[in-house]
């Protein structure tokens, strides 16, 4: 009675084969997928956070920046300011021929040397002039304050080279020759 | 006892069979495990999509904030480069020489002895030095000392303001002529002094190492 019989065992086997099949569908064609696709989304997930991380902190630091910026922007502002519009042989001779007449240093010659590119890339919108300035006579006390006052006033000129020589007929008066450069739009 | 006839033996017995089925058996577990694995299906679909979702709106962030990262990128780029522009401009304006106050310094260190005939003072753009060219006469019993002298104090009234500072004569000859100071009839000696002073921001030069002691 307890025999299984052969129906029995085609049975069984047919039981265990569907089971199989079940299993098998039931995590190939189900559970597979949907773990590969949270895999899946899971990385992008972790890419886009570390994306939005790093662009929250551009803007941040953009931001910071910006602050600097609107102190760069006035001090740009200001020395935009000290440089008059046209060009720069239309304004330059005179307003330093002004200056030594102002000092009562009479005579003063001024001519262009040469005219180039700013040495720094970063300072692109602005190019360096050279200038020779000739002062025929000059005492060596009103000539050290009308420097001073120069260097004072014109704040994007420096004198690259300076010659004082006496003057054989007036010994208490120089012939003052200089170069001086300065920044330009 | 009784002898008992069983007439429906076949019938119950068809009955116990058809209980003890293996195939119903296996179906009702199949149907089991079925039921299982859908809800454990359905609990990760929950699980999956609280995940799309998450991811669904990660994208939508990403599209908003894109737009203004870029644009902040781009910002910067532009602000770091007024910054610089403006931070050099305010370089060259802070680190320039000045020549005012240079030849205050000189007039207070030139004694009534010494006259300066030719002052050349050089300050290249590029180079870290000023150099400085002082020619002139210098008179007194010793006119030689009398400018060596001078040199010295020259060299401390500088250093008193600027750095590095550093004189030497390129010449110092005695003359044949003399002068009259201070109603007495003294030599001269004409001289060229070499000055060379760091410029303002200027990094100080290294100073060199001391050299080993040799061992005897």
């Amino acid at each position: 009675m307890n025999q299984i019989t052969k129906d029995q065992k085609q049975k069984i086997f047919l039981s265990s084969l569907l089971m199989i099949g079940l299993v098998y569908c039931y995590f190939n064609f189900l559970l597979d997928p949907l773990t590969k696709q949270d895999r899946v989304h899971r990385s992008q997930i972790e890419t886009l956070e570390g994306k939005l991380a790093k662009a929250k902190t551009a803007v941040k630091r953009s931001k910071s920046v910006q602050d600097q910026a609107q102190s760069a922007e006035e001090t740009l502002a200001q020395v935009g300011d000290m440089i008059p519009d046209g060009a720069p042989i239309a304004w330059f001779p005179p307003r330093i021929r002004a200056f030594f007449d102002r000092h009562a240093l009479k005579g003063a010659s001024v001519r262009p040397g040469t005219l180039d590119a700013a040495p720094d890339p970063a300072m692109h919108n602005f190019r360096n002039a050279d200038w020779s300035i000739d002062l025929p006579q000059a005492g060596i006390i009103p000539l050290g304050i009308a420097l001073a006052g120069l260097e004072n006033e014109e704040k994007l000129l420096e004198i690259t080279h300076l010659q004082i020589s006496t003057l054989a007929e007036s010994p208490e008066k120089q012939h003052v020759s200089m170069n001086v450069a300065t920044l330009i739009k | 006892m009784p002898l008992t006839l069983n007439l429906l033996h076949e019938q119950q017995f068809l009955l116990k069979q058809s209980k003890r089925d293996p195939l119903k058996l296996g179906l009702y577990a199949l149907g089991g495990v079925a039921a299982l694995f859908v809800l454990y299906y359905g609990y990760r679909f929950a699980q999956s999509s609280a995940v799309d979702s998450e991811l669904s709106a990660r994208k939508a962030e990403w599209a908003k904030q894109e737009p203004a990262a870029r644009a902040a990128e781009t910002q910067e780029t532009e602000y770091t480069a007024r910054v610089a522009t403006a931070a050099l401009v305010a370089k060259r304006i802070d680190n320039r020489f000045y020549w005012g106050p240079l030849l205050g310094t000189l007039l207070k260190a030139i004694p009534p002895t010494v006259q300066i005939v030719n002052f050349n003072g050089t300050n290249e753009t590029h180079a870290d030095k000023v150099t400085l060219t002082l020619e002139g006469v210098v008179t007194g019993d010793v006119p030689r000392l009398v400018a060596d002298k001078f040199r010295g104090e020259l060299t401390g009234a500088l250093g008193k303001t600027y750095q590095g500072v550093e004189t030497s004569f390129r010449s110092l000859d005695e003359s044949s002529g003399s002068v009259t100071f201070n109603g007495k009839t003294t030599p001269t000696a004409h001289f060229t002094i070499e000055v060379k002073m760091n410029k303002p921001g200027a990094e100080p030069a290294a100073t060199p190492a001391a050299p080993a002691r040799a061992r005897r």
